[in-house]
């Protein structure tokens, strides 16, 4: 009975190996169903911009600008929201009032994305509609909208936790210097807390690309290229569920989709390595 | 000065822009809380949070069943994520060194937890739904489960990592002093000391899974029954059998929203806003729940926890007077929010140093009561080695009765009991720059100080029976304190559960009298009040049981006031929860249901290489009284095989391609089947080709019950006065074309040429509603009534331009009676202002659009001259998407012009709304059209 270290070490090894082979089964999962149109359209599938099933034809150009775009918007709403309330919150909120606002914020991390998209679907719409502003019932703002409020949450918290993690010395050290708070905040514990805050937008990235049902209920499903702010369109993710139920018996459409997973996958991981990279860059820089 | 005003202006503005961030964000939420809730207050009300869909007489208008499921299938996949979380988090924070291993699964396990869910959902789709559908039966908790546990599992993961992080290393460097091994410390220490964060873990993951929508969209399903339990014979199953609820579909709430998304037409918004609401006050009382545990539990991360235990504490019990000031300047640090907000290493290595000691102390102080505390280590997860306690008995025989407890005081515990070290009610300095120190440093010496109130008052290992006679004075306390003890874990876990059921009551009792709408009626509402009181008084038996349980283990804490055996009451109380909640919406349905047997079918399609089935695909033997569900099914074929008897068939967001219904000669010889309900019978063929009428005529149809189509507006057909019909009976019979015939009209320099070219007799009919994107399902406004669809092509003969007839221009003549087109709008489906937008902007709505859902034959579409907004859409048809739409004039409320492109036809449909009587003789009923003002036309509908 000397052995029971080596056994528990390689239990828990086990486990997380599995865990982590986990990750190559769905890869690998996802490629394999995905072969057959991979093969055939190689790098077309990425720059063809026709999907259609009759033809034989799947580009997903356009379900990748959309899905790009969308991100791009959503980020662009929700990073100065998301950041200067994490400012807020870090720096000049009162205690009582952080005690109070932060759980609220974690809150909104809690609403289903399905329940986002019913709301921006029935209630935001009509404000947009009200204001004679869209085009359409919905459209590529209305949705990025909606996706801000949904990461702002992850934003907010992330980056709060980086500005809370500076050293007060540096703070003290700045205000002495004669600085004003905010230009403490910003030439100090920005620049200090910078690599997390990065986190937190790489991280509300990778959520807004990845979200499904909100898109699916907002974008209009229109395939095309968003001509304006209140235009349609359809990403990848809304492409993979609105077809999914309809073509999984027909071998070929089914790869497709599964193409687009494949495609997802991919960004997200580089996503992931990205935000590795900046994890080692920040520690090699306080290292530094 | 300039400068200095110009920068302190600056910073205004920054805290000013800041403050309406914080602002708007909060806003946002309290806005979409209350919107959601208002939104949804029409159809909240205890009948529709208790009754599952099946037994409701509309579509979505209960919702036990997606309670219930969403509860059961996270509680699943909580449970399958669990352990690998678990070991995967042991793994990488107990055992792995840094090497290249480590840092890929670390990797991995970022790139898995950032996998967006819908890649998760067709994975779990394809492999658990389509290639093992014989073991998960297909759609099914089982699969649903599976994938959610995918989902979840970083999560778990990550909070578990998070809460050994928060174990302060010394208790773990003491274990391994003490002699244990890496496994006897993970499992006597680590995990005993982490367990409010693994709970907490737990919980997150459980919250996760709730609020998954696409995951179970494509692996769960969607059933309108209750969950079952049992084992039941299924034709198609493997081995016949299927497991319930295991290998059977399950409703979430999440499905429930998206249902009222994707049937907008046939569901209520409030419905869908209910659920949602419904749902929100789910996963928020479960996170919530999570944090509790956290800040309950063990050393937390989090500076607002301390205000739930302060608050708690105030609450809880009133503190010595000596120790108020402890408390005032424990709650100093907060005031200093940049002070507070660090917490250095050194600060968590002194508290932990007193955390040590405590813990010893409390070990040791277990002694003592032997019998209670073997049956407390079978309750709780704090197992020790023998080794340690062997280790403990040395020291406690080397050590005097009192100097750890002073020890340990000495060092951090300013605890006002001690009357003999009154130098350390001083605070060290570091404490006012921790407040998470000094939370723990308040609980542990709140539980010293209850601890040495007892050892004073009660120093015999049996503090209990020998005090309370002895020193009767002494024995207030230490029973009030017992009382807040075991109310302590309760208000944590119990709070936000009271706080759902209670506004469930309310919102019982209230919304009903407001509007009764979706309700019941009187007796309904009665029922569920009495089922209301029922659930209240199991609630209330279930409460008691472990409220005496936990006062128990409280009981027993005493002895070791540290390390983690209120764990055990909040389990209990958290299961009791789960069994309450699942009891009471099971025990509720199956007041309101009849069992029913539910045959769900699978999903999977087989059509020919020609897409046109040839075989049935499901074949079902039926018996009297089942009730058979056809739900979430593609181009299937269904052969059916009925037996006499009430037999309800539903089908469920799906379009029947083509159905075998077979009727054995019953043995009566009757041919009929009584229809229930009614009583009375009908002829079987009769039902049946009512049945394929309707089969298709909404999500849901019952042919037992009597059919009732939901009514939506419509394009109505109403009989043109007498006069007008007398008018156009002037138009004789030599106008009358046939079928497929073409007429030309317009004028020399535009000759335009029509055909109406076929028609067609339809129960119902889509059309694609382009920016909500979905088909719109459109049923007669009366029953009975059918669409009359007559298929038009206009055709340019060489010029740039032709001449469309708007379609107010066409009239359908029966036996003397009009039916004129009415355009209308259906403010159900959509807003004013959509309306109003497109009226203007017609142009919008591309022609080619419906074209191209025509072409794939899944529905039929609407078109032509004027759409279901009742504006033109004619104009636009250009056939190419590229060449920007022709503006075109109105020729005086006569037509618009078109511009051909890559056809030189345009077709479009013109459907009317007629009685089935003029359907039935379409011989005798022509489709008259004014293209101008002096020719008219006249096609007759069939040869």
């Amino acid at each position: 009975m000397k052995e029971p270290t080596d056994f528990y070490k390689g239990l828990f090894f086990g486990i997380a190996a599995v865990t982590a082979l986990l990750v190559f089964v769905i890869i690998g999962f996802l490629l394999y169903a995905a072969a057959p149109v991979l093969t055939t359209s190689g790098i077309g599938f990425i720059t063809g911009s026709v999907w259609n099933y009759d033809s034989h034809q799947y580009g997903i150009l356009i379900f990748l600008v959309d899905s790009i775009l969308l991100t791009a918007l959503t980020l662009v709403i929700a990073v100065p929201f998301g950041i200067l309330t994490a400012m807020y919150l870090a720096e000049w909120a009162p205690v009582w009032m952080e005690r109070i606002l932060r759980p609220l914020v974690e809150l909104l991390v809690g609403i289903p994305s399905v329940v986002y998209g019913f709301f921006g679907l029935l209630i935001l719409s009509n404000v947009f509609t009200d204001l004679s502003l869209a085009s359409y019932h919905v459209g590529l703002l209305l949705t990025a909208i909606v996706l801000a409020i949904m990461v702002i949450p992850t934003i907010v918290a992330l980056s709060q936790d980086a500005m809370r993690g500076v050293p007060d010395e540096y703070r003290d050290a700045s205000i002495a210097l004669g600085a004003t708070r905010w230009e403490t905040v910003r030439s100090v514990v920005i620049p200090a807390a910078f690599p997390g805050i990065v986190t937190s937008v790489v991280l509300a990235m990778m959520r807004a690309m990845g979200e499904t049902m909100a898109v699916v209920m907002l974008l209009g499903n229109n395939p095309k290229i968003p001509a304006s702010l209140f235009d349609q369109g359809y990403t990848m993710t809304a492409k993979i569920l609105n077809d999914i139920l309809y073509y999984v018996s027909f071998p070929e459409p089914r790869a497709a989709l599964f193409g687009i997973a494949v495609v997802i996958f991919l960004m997200e991981m580089l996503a992931v390595a990205g935000l590795r990279l900046i994890c080692s860059w920040a520690q090699k820089r306080s290292g530094a | 000065m300039t400068t200095v005003h110009r920068r302190h202006l600056t910073e205004k503005i920054v805290i000013l822009f800041s403050i309406l961030a914080a602002v708007t964000v909060v806003g946002f939420l309290f806005l979409i809380i209350g919107q959601i809730f208002f939104a949804g207050l029409p159809s909240l009300s205890w009948y529709f949070i208790t009754t599952p869909e099946n037994a409701t007489p509309g579509l979505g208008q209960g919702i036990a069943n997606a309670i219930v499921g969403t509860i059961i299938i996270s509680l699943f996949a909580t449970i399958l994520a669990a352990p690998f979380g678990f070991g995967t988090a042991v793994y990488m924070k107990k055992y792995a060194t840094d090497n290249g291993i480590t840092r890929s699964f670390r990797f991995l396990l970022e790139v898995l937890s950032g996998t967006p869910s819908i890649v998760i959902g067709i994975f779990g789709f394809l492999i658990f739904v389509i290639y093992l559908k014989q073991i998960t039966g297909g759609y099914s908790l089982i699969a649903g489960a599976v994938a959610l546990a995918i989902l979840i599992m970083p999560v778990i993961e990550r909070a578990i990592e998070d809460a050994i992080d928060r174990v302060p290393p010394d208790l773990e460097e003491g274990s391994y002093a003490l002699g244990a091994n890496k496994w006897q410390t993970i499992r006597g220490i680590t995990i005993p000391s982490a367990f409010a964060g693994i709970l907490t873990g737990l919980t997150l993951g459980f919250g996760r899974a709730a609020e998954e929508s696409a995951v179970v969209i494509l692996t769960a399903g969607y059933t309108q029954y209750m969950p079952e339990f049992g084992i039941h014979a299924v034709n198609g199953a493997s081995g016949g059998l299927k497991i319930f609820p295991f290998q059977d579909q399950v409703a979430t709430l999440p499905y429930t929203v998206y249902h009222a998304y994707q049937n907008q037409v046939l569901v209520k918004p409030s419905v869908g806003f209910a659920a949602a609401f419904v749902l929100v006050v789910i996963v928020f009382s479960i996170n919530i729940a999570g944090k509790a545990f956290l800040s309950y539990g063990f050393g937390s991360g989090k500076t607002n926890e301390i205000s739930v235990f302060e608050s708690l504490k105030k609450r809880l019990f009133t503190p010595p007077a000596t120790s108020t000031a402890s408390i005032n300047a424990e709650n100093a640090p907060p005031a200093v929010p940049a002070a507070g907000k660090n917490s250095s290493l050194s600060d968590t290595v002194k508290t932990s140093i007193g955390e040590i000691r405590s813990a010893i102390t409390g070990s040791e102080k277990k002694k003592p009561g032997e019998p209670v505390v073997n049956h407390e280590n079978a309750e709780t997860v704090s197992h020790r080695p023998e080794e340690l306690d062997e280790q403990r008995v040395a020291v406690q025989l080397t050590d005097a009765a009192q100097p750890i407890d002073a020890l340990s005081l000495s060092e951090d515990d300013p605890s006002p009991e001690i009357p003999r070290k009154p130098a350390h009610r001083t605070l060290p300095q570091w404490r006012l720059r921790n407040p998470i120190s000094s939370v723990r440093t308040t609980i542990r010496s709140w539980l010293q100080s209850v601890h040495l109130r007892q050892t004073k008052t009660a120093p015999s290992p049996q503090p209990e029976s020998v005090a309370s006679p002895v020193v009767p004075q002494k024995e207030k306390p230490k029973s009030r304190l017992n009382l807040r003890d075991f109310l302590r874990p309760f208000l944590f876990t119990l709070v936000p559960f009271i706080l759902v059921t209670g506004l469930l009551l309310v919102l019982a009792a209230v919304i009903p009298a407001v509007n009764p709408a979706g309700t019941g009626g009187v007796l309904d509402f009665v029922k569920s009040i009495v089922i209301a009181i029922v659930i209240c008084a199991i609630c209330a038996i279930i409460a008691l049981f472990l409220l005496r349980r936990s006062a128990q283990i409280l009981k027993m804490r005493k002895k070791n006031p540290l390390l983690g055996n209120r764990t055990g009451a909040i389990i209990a109380v958290i299961v009791g929860i789960c069994l309450v909640l699942v009891g009471a919406f099971i025990l509720s349905a199956h007041l309101f249901v009849p069992p029913v047997t539910t045959v769900s079918a699978a999903q999977e399609a087989g059509t020919s290489s020609a897409g046109v089935i040839n075989t049935p695909i499901f074949s079902f033997n039926l018996q009297p009284q089942d009730l058979i569900l056809l739900q979430k099914m593609n181009n299937p074929a269904f052969s059916i095989n009925l037996q006499d008897g009430d037999l309800q068939i539903r089908i469920i967001n799906q379009t029947i391609t083509s159905m075998n219904m077979s009727l054995p000669a019953t043995a009566g010889g009757t041919d009929s089947i009584p229809a229930a309900g009614t009583g009375t019978t009908q002829d079987k063929s009769a039902r049946l080709a009512a049945f394929l009428a309707q089969q298709n005529a909404g999500e849901e149809n019952s042919v037992s019950a009597a059919a009732t189509a939901t009514p939506s507006p419509t394009v109505t057909l109403t009989p043109a006065p007498a006069a007008a019909a007398a008018q156009n009976q002037a138009i004789t019979g030599k106008y009358a074309l046939d079928l497929g015939e073409s007429y030309w009209y317009g004028d020399n320099s535009r000759p335009c040429l029509a055909t109406v070219y076929n028609t067609s007799v339809l129960p119902f009919y889509f059309w694609w509603d382009m920016s909500w994107n979905r088909f719109v399902q459109q049923t007669p406004a009366q029953t009975g009534d059918v669409f009359l669809v007559i298929f038009i092509r206009i055709e340019n003969t060489g010029n740039m331009s032709a001449l469309v007839p708007s379609a107010d221009s066409f009239v359908v003549v029966n036996n003397g009676q009009t039916y004129t087109h009415n355009p209308y709008f259906d403010t159900s489906v959509l807003t004013q202002n959509e309306i109003n937008y497109y009226s203007v902007h017609y142009d919008q709505l591309p022609y080619q659009w419906i074209r191209e859902i025509g072409n794939q034959k899944r529905d039929y579409a609407f078109l032509t001259g004027f759409n279901v907004f009742g504006e033109n859409t004619t104009a636009i048809t250009t056939f190419t998407t590229n060449a920007p739409p022709s503006p075109g004039f109105d020729t005086n409320g006569q037509g618009y012009f078109i511009m051909p492109g890559r056809s030189n036809a345009i077709d479009g449909y013109l459907i009317y709304e007629v009685p089935a009587s003029v359907a039935a003789d379409l011989k005798d009923t022509y489709v008259q059209v004014s293209f101008n003002s002096f020719s008219p036309a006249q096609w007759r509908l069939s040869k």
